[in-house]
């Protein structure tokens, strides 16, 4: 299941994670390590599945309607008809899979501030679908720049670009990405659109005339921002 | 068990099959369900919680000890079933053991957002009884469970217990050396060598 090599103390540290053991600056650093450590990330992994047994007898309770009306509320999600045509046909590639290259599940954590203004960090996970292809992304709220790892999207004479997706269905370019990662500064302006259920797509682009105010082709990784 | 001839059709394995199939058409309904929810159709996110918020909403209450944070924790746990559907592996885990663990990591997450916890409610959630028959059919992992509760009666009792405790719980080592008044040290010497142990009974290590 497991990588076996994983070292003990990592062992004993995802072991720990998915108990829920850890707090502050030990979770922090754990969440980073699911990231930048594969073998860890699948170890914490492997310890949900053999636990998850005991949650089976966990007594069962009924929720209260307002929890689903809250949810379909949430779950609505009308962009103006206008401003979507480039998102349905983003949509549609995302979800047939043979479409594209990849479609990737994105997970976007962004720890609350703690107190006394110890640092924050957010950290993501980029990984397909067919479990191939993975892509680190960490985001600092606070210094407002995404770390990207290694990502090998390189592409000819086209670079990958980075979009964010609100709400109301239009692409913005978060900027080009070099195929070995690296930071990448986000614009004031777009900050507030990295927070949960946003959608990240990156398409490959002519370089010289990056930024665009759209993308010209299916993007080949697309996921959503969830914060946990 | 379940290609068993129909001459072995004594009555324990009779209701053995019958309870197997109601499982693996659960399954089956939850599985199709999770597709349809993973291709943007709402009524796929319907059915999902039709089968599952009572499960899931006992374990959001078991580890929040809170019903009104409780359902808060559940709207944003089949928010995320949404937004995640596509990324569920049926190879991976079985459809209701893939969304317990994202209702209880959503419960574990809205704990440590918290401030300290009243020490009553901790001690009341312990006292419920882990060991309730189900009779839900989706629930059904009898083999996995078996093994899981017969590796973790395998270790020392202390070990086991803080193991239970937190993931149960869903205890810090501070809340789990406090509860179980030993020292942080000892504590976490038990939770790594009994994670050690446990995941050698089960095959893995």
């Amino acid at each position: 299941m497991a990588d076996p090599t994983l070292p003990p103390d990592r062992a004993g540290l995802a072991a720990e994670l998915a108990l829920g053991l850890l707090e502050g600056p030990d979770r922090a650093e754990a969440l980073r390590l699911c990231l930048s450590d594969p073998d860890f990330a699948a170890e914490v992994e492997a310890w949900g599945h053999r636990l998850s047994p005991l949650l089976d007898a966990t007594p069962q309770h009924l929720p209260s309607h307002r929890v689903w009306n809250a949810v379909e509320a949430r779950i609505a999600d009308r962009p103006s008809t206008g401003q979507v045509r480039s998102l349905r046909l983003w949509r549609g590639g995302a979800i047939a899979a043979g479409a594209i290259a990849a479609s990737l599940a994105l997970v976007l954590v962004i720890p609350r501030p703690a107190p006394e203004g110890a640092q924050t960090v957010g950290v993501s996970q980029l990984a397909d679908a067919q479990g191939g292809a993975t892509m680190a992304i960490s985001y600092d709220p606070q210094a407002g720049v995404l770390r990207l790892g290694p990502n090998g999207l390189q592409s000819g004479t086209k670079s990958p670009e980075l979009w964010i997706i609100p709400e109301d269905g239009v692409p913005r370019s978060l900027g080009l990405i070099g195929a070995d990662g690296g930071k990448l500064a986000v614009e004031a302006r777009l900050r507030q659109f990295l927070r949960d259920g946003m959608t990240l797509a990156i398409t490959l682009e002519d370089p010289a005339t990056a930024p665009h105010k759209a993308p010209t082709s299916i993007p080949i990784l697309t996921g959503k921002i969830s914060i946990i | 068990m379940y290609s068993c001839s129909v001459g072995d059709a004594a009555n324990g394995v009779a209701v053995a099959r019958i309870v197997d199939s109601d499982a693996q058409n659960a399954r089956a309904r939850l599985v199709s369900a999770l597709h349809l929810t993973a291709s943007g159709d709402r009524s796929g996110l319907r059915h999902v919680y039709d089968l599952t918020s009572a499960k899931l909403f006992g374990i959001c209450l078991r580890i929040s000890g809170d019903r009104e944070a409780a359902e808060d924790i559940l709207q944003d746990v089949y928010v995320k079933v949404w937004r995640r559907a596509a990324s569920f592996d049926e190879g991976l885990a079985s459809p209701i053991s893939w969304l317990a663990m994202i209702a209880r990591n959503a419960a574990i997450d809205w704990r440590r957002t918290q401030a300290r916890h009243d020490a009553a409610d901790d001690d009341a959630l312990c006292t419920v009884a882990d060991g309730a028959p189900l009779a839900d059919a989706l629930m059904q992992q009898d083999e996995a469970r078996r093994r899981l509760l017969s590796c973790l009666d395998g270790l020392d009792i202390r070990q086991s217990d803080a193991i239970r405790r937190t993931f149960l719980g869903g205890l810090t080592y501070q809340e789990l050396a406090e509860r179980m008044a030993t020292p942080l040290g000892t504590i976490k010497s038990w939770i790594r060598r009994g994670m050690q142990g446990l995941k050698e009974c089960l095959g893995d290590g």
